[in-house]
């Protein structure tokens, strides 16, 4: 089973058996794999909190909301803040290409890193949008992001700030 | 007392894969998707038993007599269009508050529990890698973690997470408690961590288990050796962190620490001591201290990460037995005509410490990293040859010396290419051209994502020396050598 000491190389059991896997990989690959949705320019990202969240925290910076999705800022203005992701592929991949410049497989990794080392706790994340609108309504505290403006008294648009 | 720790870690071992085996009925994850499907027919019927009653009672032919009777007969279309609607909303209101307080009671009261598995295998040209048999081909790559933690309040969370390892000879399926620590988050710039903490120290000691998140198979050994994982993992102590905001310009993170640690049996260094004959008798850190600072620019450089940590220590091992022969003969350089040689041997070092410098910088899709480590030992060992009646004392000056680069690239949902290269200095003042003195290794990696929890790697090692294996690892070495993976893993 060693490999040839004169060559290095592999004998040929293993090369057969190496082939083989790779094979499959490429196979799996083709048969699975997609192509990552482009972000659409139609699709428009809302930041929403509460409304007294939203007019307690007034107007954020880009970078208020990075740090809020990465868990580095709880706390703004005296308000403890935490972040709620919405697990859509399109608007996801928009928002963290926006707003934290990471893929969306970079952010799950960086929360797995955090959850597994024990210095944090990933995020509360939901599969509609209206489930992340009905959370924020009656957490306040929490913020997420939505695709549409929501006509709500319970839910208000937080502004962003150049 | 031994088989009652076994059967201990066996049975907590048992446990877990039973609850990773039932995790969806915990995450909720599953069950809320069946439960949503269940729910969106149930609104689909309601909403279709509705409209069908609307159009009976607002159809012409419907009798006076025959709407009578009903609550709805009287109502205009769009105050029964507002009604349908209200009643499906408070219906599914009710529904999904139901469902969200099972979520909850599946979720254990707001216990979350994650864990991982990963399983390897490894063959080589030439040399084993370390001390695993993989001239002959090797699946003694395995490794599992399990958490469990909760947020108590919105400052204090708590938690703690087991280590399962096999790897090669020195690691058979080792039970050992990763970290279990109550971190108090009072404000963003200071936090307090207790307990046995993962250590920061560079870019990925605390996260060089964590195969899924890295597109590597095998981290960099020039810096992230398997074999001495257990030194620098994590220590029993204190950690004080925060992140400081620079006003437009990033953010500071720090982290300090100091505690203790103690060196576990498959450490490397205790294995080659074991490889002579010796039995160790007392291998501990009884002080670990350091820093890591790393500053997080925004704007233009966001993604950028560059930042040093340093760490002193004092460590003392204590070992006895009898020296085998081989191993005299290898010490002394000479034979010495005894069977076996009993001995005693004890090492304390002075002033030691590892200190590192790096980068790293992700952006969308695209990764790239560079880590650099001295290691620096300065010890006093003292070896009493009780056969020979004769004691020896000496200082080991020890300075190595690694740094890697390295990069990934996503290219898209399942596909990720990623290399780096590593080179590895044992002792920086001895001879560099020594292949025992050193390891270069370029590495090439194809990840592939089955799904977010399920992934494959194929990886290669072009490597060149052995200085990262000790000396039992191989009988025979070759300076070129190549080292091939295959890695699966499973997280949630």
């Amino acid at each position: 089973m060693s490999l040839d000491k004169d060559t290095g190389a592999m004998p040929e059991f293993h090369r057969i058996i190496m082939g083989i896997l790779i094979l499959a990989l490429v196979w799996t690959a083709c048969v699975f794999s997609e192509e990552l949705p482009p972000p659409t320019n139609e699709v428009t990202i809302s930041i929403v909190a509460s409304t007294e969240t939203a007019q307690a925290l007034g107007s954020l910076t880009a970078e208020d909301i990075r740090l809020v999705f990465l868990g580095k800022r709880t706390d703004i203005r005296g308000i403890k803040v935490h972040p709620i992701m919405l697990d859509l592929a399109e608007p996801k991949e928009l928002f963290l290409s926006t707003y934290l410049k990471k893929s969306s497989s970079q952010y799950m990794n960086y929360w797995k890193v955090m959850v597994f080392t024990g210095k944090g706790r990933s995020p509360k994340s939901f599969d509609t949008e209206s489930e992340v609108l009905e959370y924020v309504a009656s957490h306040p505290g929490a913020i997420g992001f939505v695709t549409f403006m929501p006509e709500s008294k319970e839910v208000s648009v937080i502004t962003i700030a150049p | 007392m031994n088989q009652s720790w076994n059967r201990i870690k066996w049975i907590s071992l048992c446990v877990c894969l039973f609850l990773m085996g039932i995790f969806p009925a915990f995450a909720g994850e599953d069950v809320s998707q069946a439960q949503l499907l269940a729910m969106l027919k149930e609104q689909a019927a309601e909403i279709q038993k509705l409209k069908e009653e609307v159009a009976r009672l607002q159809s012409p032919q419907s009798t006076p007599s025959a709407n009578s009777n009903s609550p709805l007969a009287n109502m205009r279309p769009e105050d029964l269009t507002a009604l349908v609607t209200e009643k499906v909303r408070e219906e599914t209101r009710a529904q999904r508050e139901s469902r969200t307080m099972d979520a909850i009671s599946q979720s254990l009261f707001g216990l979350e529990f994650h864990g991982s598995i990963t399983q390897a295998y490894a063959v080589s040209g030439d040399n084993n890698y370390l001390s695993i048999d993989t001239e002959g081909g090797s699946f003694a790559l395995m490794d599992a973690t399990f958490n469990i933690s909760k947020q108590m309040t919105d400052k204090l969370r708590g938690g703690m997470q087991i280590y399962i390892r096999k790897f090669g000879e020195e690691q058979d399926h080792a039970f050992e408690i990763d970290w279990a620590t109550l971190d108090f988050h009072w404000r963003d710039w200071l936090g307090i961590r207790a307990g046995r903490v993962k250590t920061t120290l560079g870019l990925y000691t605390d996260s060089q288990d964590l195969d899924m998140v890295h597109t590597w198979a095998f981290a960099p050994g020039a810096i992230y050796d398997p074999a001495s994982r257990g030194a620098t993992i994590s220590h029993d102590g204190v950690d004080i962190y925060g992140s400081i905001p620079l006003w437009r310009a990033g953010m500071l993170n720090y982290t300090a620490y100091i505690g203790s640690t103690s060196l576990p049996d498959y450490d490397g260094y205790l294995a080659s001591t074991r490889y002579t004959g010796m039995d160790t008798d007392n291998a501990e850190v009884p002080f670990l201290g350091g820093f890591d600072l790393n500053f997080q620019p925004e704007g233009l450089l966001t993604g950028l990460k560059i930042g040093a940590s340093y760490a002193a220590f004092t460590y003392d091992i204590d070992a006895s037995g009898d020296m085998t022969p081989e191993a005299m003969q290898s010490f002394l350089g000479t034979q010495t005509g005894y069977a076996e040689i009993n001995m005693e041997s004890s090492e304390h070092n002075g002033p030691s410490n590892i200190s590192t410098a790096y980068m790293e910088y992700q952006r969308d899709r695209f990764k790239f990293m560079a880590e650099y480590r001295r290691q620096y030992i300065d010890a006093i060992v003292t070896e009493n040859f009780r056969s020979m009646n004769a004691e020896l004392s000496r200082r080991d000056e020890e300075d190595t010396r690694g740094w890697y680069v390295g990069g990934s690239y996503r290219l898209n949902e399942r596909w990720e290419l990623g290399s780096y290269y590593s080179s590895f200095i044992a002792d920086s003042g001895a001879d560099h051209s020594d292949p025992g003195n050193y390891q270069h290794d370029l590495a090439l990696t194809v990840r592939f994502d089955m799904n977010p929890y399920w992934y494959i790697k194929v990886e290669d090692h072009i490597m060149r020396g052995w200085g990262i294996s000790r000396n039992y690892d191989n009988a025979d070495r070759e300076e070129q050598w190549n080292l091939f993976v295959i890695k699966t893993g499973l997280s949630f």
